[in-house]
């Protein structure tokens, strides 16, 4: 019985136990599988149009405990479903021998963004011709495992990853709605409404008087739906219009502008200057801070 | 053996089991942790304002609509003497804020910029609680004083940032006294065997429920000051430790 009870917690400690980060052993990390980074939960990576041309460098990651591998894994990128093997189309990257899966239980591999099979090759357009606007791929991987590989008791039979889902996320999301520009202090604040894949915002700004516009560095988006243009001039008249950009870092086209002229406020401290109020005086810091000196040395005295 | 050596070994990280006085069931009392919530405004208002006339809206009333701040307060304290009743000694911070809109410089109407008066609250000082009928005499009452030193750090806000006027930032430190009368409520006799859990477990002999009534008086300096002088309450949860 006592040793049902300690198989169990065993049992339990093991499932819990998370070698790739050890102080969170509850993370809900991949046991074998193919992530942006080893210790990525999310089984996703979306990419835009600005990666075509570029390559990213993912992860295979290997946590089994009760399997061992029996030969090299294989790896593959496919634009369909994985299988346990590669198909005819897909694209094969080097295999890891088994030694290696088992000493270093990760490793990288590169994939080069037009390579993927999914795109069709000898096109000018985006990403070796993608017409569609969304594009997923998946970098799948699969080895012969056992829990014990040599002496014909148990075959071995193959083990496939958790796949990368690539998307490729070429859909530029709604132009933002300027709803209204309020002027501040210096400062314009502008309000807008944005499609729901919006994850950033850009403003730009330019004096009415200019061709010209600013683009402002960007702001992510948080709840709220509203920002604030500061560095402006008071009594100056400036267009602002916004640019949205999704989680694939795809660009919106411009918002219609809006405009507004930033105005002097008063806050608190001025409005009470404003009625005669001066700043608090009569005590430098010094004195006022004599009661915490006197306090101390009252529990000074008392520890002798 | 071992179990025993366990067992021994457990009981003597609990805080509770033989205090220093020897009293079986009870820990050691020494510190008081108090954790507080209420309104707070300042007098601000009850100020002379030689740019106003008797009928003009003061600053506080006109930027934040004349009503409370919010204030949370912790504190703690050491406890000195505990013969007839107890004597404390030890500090509480609290921090308030209140926002209103700006106005437009020109035309005096609300601007779509907020503005904030924000106070930190420093007190240090001393306490006397009649502790000992509910002690004794397990009637859950405890009625109590305190006499302390205010120093308040101040700052105001307008759109995010420190604003100035007149060339003159809006911060700056008060200095004060306050007085505080207040009723604490024992709750340890809801359920005195939770409370005896609480304390071997965790360490607390004693929970409490209070209100307070702080009596808060700033100097004031020759000219028109920022008044941070009040009279509120403040609602909240004690523990003896």
């Amino acid at each position: 019985m006592r040793s049902l009870v300690l198989v169990l917690v065993a049992s339990t400690a093991v499932a819990q136990f998370n070698p790739a980060n050890p102080t969170n052993p509850t993370a809900n990390l991949v046991s074998f599988g193919i992530r942006e980074t080893p210790t990525a939960t999310s089984d996703q990576l979306v990419i835009g149009a600005s990666a075509c041309g570029t390559s990213r460098v993912v992860y295979w990651v290997w946590n089994q405990f009760l399997s061992q591998p029996c030969n090299e894994m294989r790896l593959w990128a496919t634009s369909g479903s994985c299988g346990d093997k590669p198909g005819e189309n897909d694209l094969e990257f080097p295999t890891v021998n088994q030694l290696l899966i088992t000493t270093t239980r990760q490793g990288t591999l590169t994939v080069v963004i037009d390579d993927l099979p999914g795109f069709a090759a000898g096109s000018t357009t985006p990403c070796g011709g993608a017409t569609t606007l969304t594009v997923e791929h998946r970098i799948c991987a699969a080895v012969p495992a056992s829990p014990q590989c040599f002496g014909g008791f148990q075959a071995p039979q193959t083990l496939t990853a958790s796949p990368l889902r690539i998307t490729y996320d070429a859909q530029p999301p709604n132009a933002p709605i300027v709803t209204e520009v309020l002027p501040q202090d210096k400062a314009l604040k502008v309000v807008f409404s944005v499609s729901s894949d919006t994850t950033q915002i850009v403003p730009f700004v330019r004096p009415q008087s200019s061709t010209d516009y600013t683009r402002r560095p960007n702001i992510s988006l948080g709840a709220g739906r509203e920002i604030v243009i500061d560095g402006l001039l008071n009594g100056t008249t400036y267009d602002v219009l916004l640019r949205a950009i999704d989680g694939a870092d795809n660009e919106s086209a411009d918002s219609e502008p809006g405009a507004g002229t930033p105005r002097r406020t008063v806050g608190f401290w001025g409005t009470y200057r404003d009625a005669g109020g001066t700043e608090t005086g009569g005590c430098s810091t010094g004195l006022g801070l004599a009661p915490l000196f006197a306090l101390g040395w009252f529990f000074r005295r008392r520890s002798r | 053996m071992m179990v025993a050596a366990l067992t021994l070994a457990l009981l003597s990280q609990m805080p509770g089991q033989v205090n220093a006085a020897g009293n079986t069931g009870e820990s050691p009392r020494t510190f008081v942790l108090e954790l507080k919530l209420g309104p707070y405004t300042p007098l601000i208002d009850n100020a002379v304002f030689p740019g106003l006339g008797p009928n003009d809206q003061r600053p506080y009333a006109r930027v934040f609509g004349g009503t409370p701040m919010l204030m949370g307060e912790i504190g703690l304290e050491y406890m000195i003497w505990k013969k007839f009743g107890t004597i404390s000694a030890g500090v509480s911070v609290a921090y308030a804020e209140k926002f209103g809109q700006a106005v437009d410089a020109e035309t005096g109407e609300k601007a779509a910029q907020s503005t904030g008066l924000r106070i930190l609250t420093v007190r240090p000082g001393v306490s006397y609680r009649f502790d000992l009928v509910a002690l004794k005499y397990k009637i859950p009452l405890v009625p109590y004083v305190k006499g302390q030193f205010v120093t308040m750090p101040w700052w105001v806000v307008n759109g995010g940032k420190l604003e100035y006027a007149d060339g003159l930032p809006g911060q700056g430190t008060a200095f004060g006294m306050a007085g505080t009368v207040g009723l604490s409520v024992m709750l340890d006799m809801l359920d005195e065997r939770l409370a005896r859990d609480f304390d071997s477990s965790v360490g607390v002999n004693h929970t409490y429920i209070f209100g307070e009534f702080n009596f808060q008086e700033m100097f004031r300096s020759s000219t028109v000051p920022l008044l941070l002088s009040s009279r509120h309450w403040l609602f909240g949860l004690a523990f003896d430790l």
